[in-house]
């Protein structure tokens, strides 16, 4: 987690800041979370892109105790708020393969796309034709260039320059509300 | 244009039981439905593998009481292993602190357990559900509450708790601090049936159940907003024919004139707990195909009765011969088909429950 500029805090968020903490809203999936006073002022630091030496600095000096201490701690709050989805790990989404959320069922698909349901969430995500393309493409795990390139393949009327972040931007998304999932990987592919 | 069902059902409301550890008065799920056989464990397995491969979202788990068949978790995780979502209808006295911790482990797929109580005190309560059913009840919210699992009540009102009404709004809000329940009417189906006589409100009790929960309704918005029939909504459905008579004006759906109160049909199906497909478990009547037999795809979109019924939103009530001389069919849905059916016989017929005219004490037939 040394790469801190590859963090950042989830545009999706509304934070309700408390003395002993905060209450964060996921308005895309709904979801409640109650926060530390330290998660909430680490949150903030990341909002404002401040630098890691500057958190360490300014937590140590909060906390009177080792640096390496101050490390363990702010590490683990990172990983609560990434499992929690409240900041994202960007460096982590461009290099990790895309996979579908093994929960999710397809109920319906026709020649205009299909519709997903999520039931962990209680939710349901309706998809074009190319949204339901690149959701099958994430049965195998692909990366979001090798998913570019393929949706490229497939709809050549799309124009080129903007498959690549229409693809990101669909792939962020899903990822959100917890349709599709990024599995770390091994293998380089190359992104 | 014509109305088009949806792929596959939304979700299915099975009855995994007809064994239940109560006698409940006016139980629709009683007399000829407890000589059918339960399914084995396999056989609800499989089916929740063919309803997750149709598409469906949601299984509702109902009975019998749920509670009472020994492998309820087993279907509970195969209901989860199958990416649905589940419901629990109960009667909430087998709801053992056990049972709420299992249940707490699989809390993110359950959107409700719904428990059943009939009264504000044991004498009402068991009047109806039977002795020690109260306080057996309690534990089981308790239980449920403690474990901070999705609950919610059912209260089925009739003849014998309609005079403990105010006080069991009391309970649930007050006490139980519950704040959204929903509130029916007795059917008059199975033990409903048979019991008919007693369990059937008077005119003038049952415009006392309406005056209770829309005064509760006024102070409490939207708490007792749980269910779709029952005193609150068909006093709301009187209050606003009443209101378009009186001004001229109407803002009902353009679906009024035909009987498409119910659209059960187009989005849910129902299980009995021998296996049997029917579109309701208040039109058990209509037998659609059986589970491991029939495939559910199949029965959805081909069978006979679920065709069929899904033509009686085309008719129109004018064409009812009992409804031909009402003025206000122009606000009328029909209602129930289930409760059209248990009081007339014929599903194709309006509920006369529901029916402006039998209030008003203009129908030639009905008066309620």
């Amino acid at each position: 987690m040394e790469n801190m500029s590859d963090l950042t805090i989830n545009p999706n968020l509304q934070i309700e800041v408390f003395a002993d903490g905060s209450l964060v809203l996921n308005i895309k999936t709904r979801e409640v979370f109650e926060i530390s006073a330290d998660e909430s002022w680490l949150l903030m630091q990341i909002k404002s892109s401040n630098s890691r030496k500057n958190i360490k600095t300014s937590l140590f000096d909060k906390m009177h105790v080792s640096p390496s201490r101050v490390d363990k701690y702010i590490n683990r709050m990172y990983n609560d708020l990434l499992k929690k989805k409240l900041i994202i790990d960007r460096g982590e989404f461009m290099k990790g393969e895309y996979i579908q959320n093994p929960a999710v069922n397809l109920r319906e698909e026709d020649e205009d796309g299909a519709l997903l349901f999520n039931p962990d969430s209680n939710r349901i995500q309706l998809l074009n034709n190319t949204g339901f393309f690149i959701w099958k493409l994430c049965s195998e795990g692909k990366t979001s260039l090798e998913i570019s390139e393929a949706v490229k393949l497939e709809f050549s009327d799309v124009p080129e320059e903007q498959v690549n972040e229409d693809v990101k931007q669909f792939l962020d998304e899903m990822t959100e509300i917890g349709f599709v999932e990024i599995a770390k990987t091994k293998k380089s592919k190359g992104v | 244009m014509d109305r088009r069902p949806l792929k596959s059902p939304e979700s299915i409301i099975a009855a995994i039981t007809g064994h239940c550890n109560l006698a409940c008065k006016y139980c629709f799920y009683a007399d000829e439905m407890v000589a059918l056989k339960d399914l084995p464990t396999k056989s609800w397995l499989d089916f929740f593998s063919e309803a997750k491969e149709a598409g469906v979202m949601k299984i509702t788990l109902s009975g019998g009481e749920v509670f009472a068949r020994k492998d309820i978790f087993e279907l509970i995780d195969g209901i989860i292993k199958n990416k649905m979502r589940f419901n629990v209808l109960t009667n909430g006295t087998l709801i053992t602190a056990d049972f709420a911790r299992a249940l707490a482990r699989v809390r993110q797929r359950c959107d409700y357990i719904q428990v059943s109580v009939d009264g504000s005190k044991p004498e009402t309560h068991d009047a109806i559900r039977g002795a020690g059913s109260f306080i057996m009840m309690l534990k089981g919210i308790e239980n449920l509450k403690k474990h901070s699992l999705p609950w919610t009540v059912r209260v089925t009102i009739n003849k014998l708790n309609v005079h403990d009404l105010e006080a069991i709004l009391d309970l649930l809000y007050k006490k139980l601090e519950l704040r959204n329940f929903g509130v029916n009417e007795a059917f008059p189906r199975g033990a409903g049936h048979c019991n008919h006589s007693s369990l059937e409100m008077s005119k003038a009790e049952r415009r006392h159940a309406f005056q209770v929960m829309q005064d509760f309704d006024k102070t409490h918005p939207g708490v007792a907003a749980g269910a779709a029939s029952g005193p609150l909504v068909i006093a709301n459905l009187i209050n606003k024919i009443d209101d378009a008579r009186q001004s001229g004006k109407s803002d009902f759906s353009y679906q009024t004139g035909h009987l498409s109160g119910c659209n059960i049909m187009w989005k849910d199906l129902s299980v009995l707990h021998d296996g049997t497909y029917v579109p309701c478990h208040q039109l058990p009547q209509i037998n659609l195909g059986k589970v491991g037999k029939d495939s559910l795809r199949d029965v959805w979109r081909n069978s006979t009765g679920l065709v069929e019924l899904r033509k009686r939103h085309k008719i129109a009530i004018s064409s009812i011969h009992h409804c031909q001389k009402c003025d206000y069919i122009k606000y009328c849905t029909g209602g129930c088909p289930g409760v059209a059916h248990a009081v007339t016989g014929d599903v194709n017929m309006i509920n006369p429950r529901d029916c402006y005219r039998a209030y008003i004490g203009e129908d030639p037939v009905y008066d309620y």
